[in-house]
């Protein structure tokens, strides 16, 4: 799949991207005045946000601050939504993804996306984890089953499901289901995971399992999470980012944006004095 | 103050009482108005059988012609032209409303031209079928000259037939969970490919059921084909493959009378003498096979249900 991205690769750790020379080697995505609009109505106001290779970062905040508008930018779901302008650049390998001449589908394949509801297809487990590959390009079986094995095993489910994977994807529990899903978007190989309240669904075990997995992830993927669990955010994440009211309040390394808030809006936000 | 408490709880007991006692009253309406409904349908349906039900077995009905003048008529060649028309109905307007539907839940932008449309196909879905015939006849039979025909007949139908159909599935593939559709974009799949893999299949259960219903509404339908399939059933000779002979069963330019037509001709101008019987039979068969129908829909769907989203 590689061969045929549109999207330039990083070749080599040290090269930065052609012409604009705006990449550097620890930067996976990085959002340059990104705003977001419905209508007249401003989602978002320009922000500026870069994302270290394999780290997770944690996007917080009250409801309708704008996080989760933040989020579905990256991989342009919003353009699915009439209506909405997404204003400013998102370098991804020295492109901008909001030019005029980017394959969104091809951004999608490298930033991929997980949902808050579990949402398997009204298919068998195999045929869920094989959808994305089996678009994207010719397969041989061989090459499929290995693909399917290895996304299944990467969230841990593979043991569990490996007798029943013709059985329906909905027949799974719903933390299983949400571990399906996210073999679903490894399968395509992504290097940027964006996860929009992953666990919110779940229960505390499967919570804890997703968790890990979003650590274990961010060794090689870019993970990107938007979170309402602010322990969750410390446990997890190297890097949390707090939004307030459409606007990016402050980002910073996790540890001491809850320790050291330098706005006074997050410290409240932190310590519950507003929601 | 313990008087005033007093108080409160009471007037609050009192209006919970209340409540509870318009509840019940409104479950009790509600039955009563389920059970009419019920003895009403149970009634039609007990009437028709009994008067012609005995027909249901009657191989030599089912099968034989109908006969002008004389008693002991069939309604083989009937039968056979409602199945007919309604296989090239179904063949017709089950593409056409697919894709519109598809269009106006995934790709219409949404603005005054999609809203003009989807109240164009509401307003469609209501027009009365006497309608909807006499345009059939003024389009398909006379300026476009294909007579009283079977392919007058299934286009008139398909009119009549679109609206409900576009409709149904429309709300099917909207009932489809957003994040389903959502994910599969998420993927880098185009809105065709999460169309065809993931939202068709989500929907489909309810689509199935949607198109047999339809299918029982289209069987019935009278008015609209009296003026464009027409109102004779020519002989039908199940050996002749000649496409363009009248007598060919499959040729779609001869004139084909349906079951639901027959009844109302024999009863508006029907000579003869066993006329009672054969309406009551033929509205016997027709009851019994939107009977069937409707069964067939609900275990369809149940089962396609299933098979979707269970082991």
């Amino acid at each position: 799949m590689m061969a045929e991205m549109t999207v330039e690769r990083p070749v080599d750790a040290a090269t930065t991207a052609a012409g604009d020379g705006r990449r550097t080697t620890d930067e996976a995505l990085r959002c340059e005045g990104l705003s977001v609009a419905y209508g007249e109505k401003q989602a978002l106001a320009p922000c500026d946000m870069t994302f270290a290779p394999s780290t997770v970062t944690a996007l917080i905040g009250p409801s309708g601050c704008g996080k989760s508008t933040f989020l579905r930018c990256l991989n342009l779901m919003n353009r699915e939504i009439a209506n909405c302008h997404v204003g400013g650049h998102i370098w991804f390998h020295g492109q901008d993804a909001l030019a005029p001449g980017c394959d969104v589908y091809d951004l999608r394949r490298c930033i991929g996306m997980v949902f808050q509801q579990p949402n398997p297809f009204p298919l068998s487990i195999y045929d869920n984890v094989a959808y994305g590959p089996r678009r994207h390009r010719r397969l041989s079986r061989a090459q499929l089953d290995e693909i399917v094995e290895r996304s299944l095993r990467r969230v841990g489910l593979f043991d569990e499901v490996k007798d029943e994977l013709k059985k329906s994807g909905l027949a799974l529990s719903g933390g299983q289901q949400q571990r399906l899903c996210i073999a679903r978007t490894l399968a395509v190989d992504p290097e940027v995971l964006l996860m929009d309240e992953p666990t919110s669904a779940l229960d505390p075990i499967s919570t804890k399992m997703v968790e890990g997995l979003m650590r274990d992830l961010a060794r090689d993927h870019t993970v990107i999470v938007v979170t309402h669990n602010m322990q969750q955010a410390e446990r997890v994440s190297n890097r949390t980012a707090f939004f307030y009211l459409g606007e990016l309040v402050e980002v910073g390394p996790t540890k001491e944006l809850f320790s050291h808030p330098r706005e006074r809006r997050t410290q409240d936000y932190l310590s519950g004095r507003f929601s | 103050m313990p008087n005033q408490d007093a108080m409160t709880r009471e007037d609050e007991g009192l209006r919970l009482r209340g409540a509870r006692r318009a509840d019940r009253a409104a479950t009790i309406v509600l039955g009563a108005l389920v059970a009419i409904v019920c003895a009403l349908v149970a009634a039609l349906v007990f009437y028709v059988l009994s008067r012609g039900g005995a027909k249901l077995f009657d191989l030599s009905f089912l099968t034989g012609r109908p006969q002008q003048f004389k008693a002991g008529g069939g309604i083989g060649p009937e039968l056979f032209n409602s199945f007919y028309l309604l296989f090239l109905t179904l063949l017709i307007s089950l593409p056409l409303s697919m894709g519109a539907a598809i269009f106006l839940t995934q790709y219409a932008p949404a603005g005054p031209v999609t809203t003009a449309v989807k109240t164009a196909i509401e307003t469609l879905s209501s027009l009365p079928s006497i309608v909807v015939g006499l345009f059939g006849m003024l389009v398909f039979v006379l300026f476009f000259g294909w007579g009283f025909s079977i392919i007058s007949g299934a286009l008139a139908l398909t009119i009549f037939n679109v609206p409900i159909l576009v409709r149904v599935m429309q709300q099917a593939l909207e009932a489809v969970p957003q994040g389903r559709r959502d994910s599969s974009l998420a993927l880098g799949l185009t809105r065709w490919e999460t169309t065809i893999h993931v939202l068709i299949p989500s929907a489909i259960p309810a689509i199935v059921t949607g198109v047999v219903l339809s299918a029982g509404r289209v069987f019935g339908e009278a008015a609209t084909l009296i003026y464009t399939a027409g109102q004779s059933a020519p002989a039908l000779d199940f050996t002749n493959v000649d496409l363009t002979s009248p007598t060919c069963p499959w040729n779609v330019f001869r004139p084909a009378e349906t079951l639901a037509v027959h009844i109302w001709k024999i009863n508006s101008e029907g000579v003869v003498p066993d006329l009672a019987v054969v309406s009551a039979g033929s509205a016997a068969v027709l009851v019994a096979c939107v009977l069937v129908f409707n069964i067939l829909a609900r275990v369809l769907g149940r089962a396609l249900e299933r098979k979707v989203t269970a082991a």
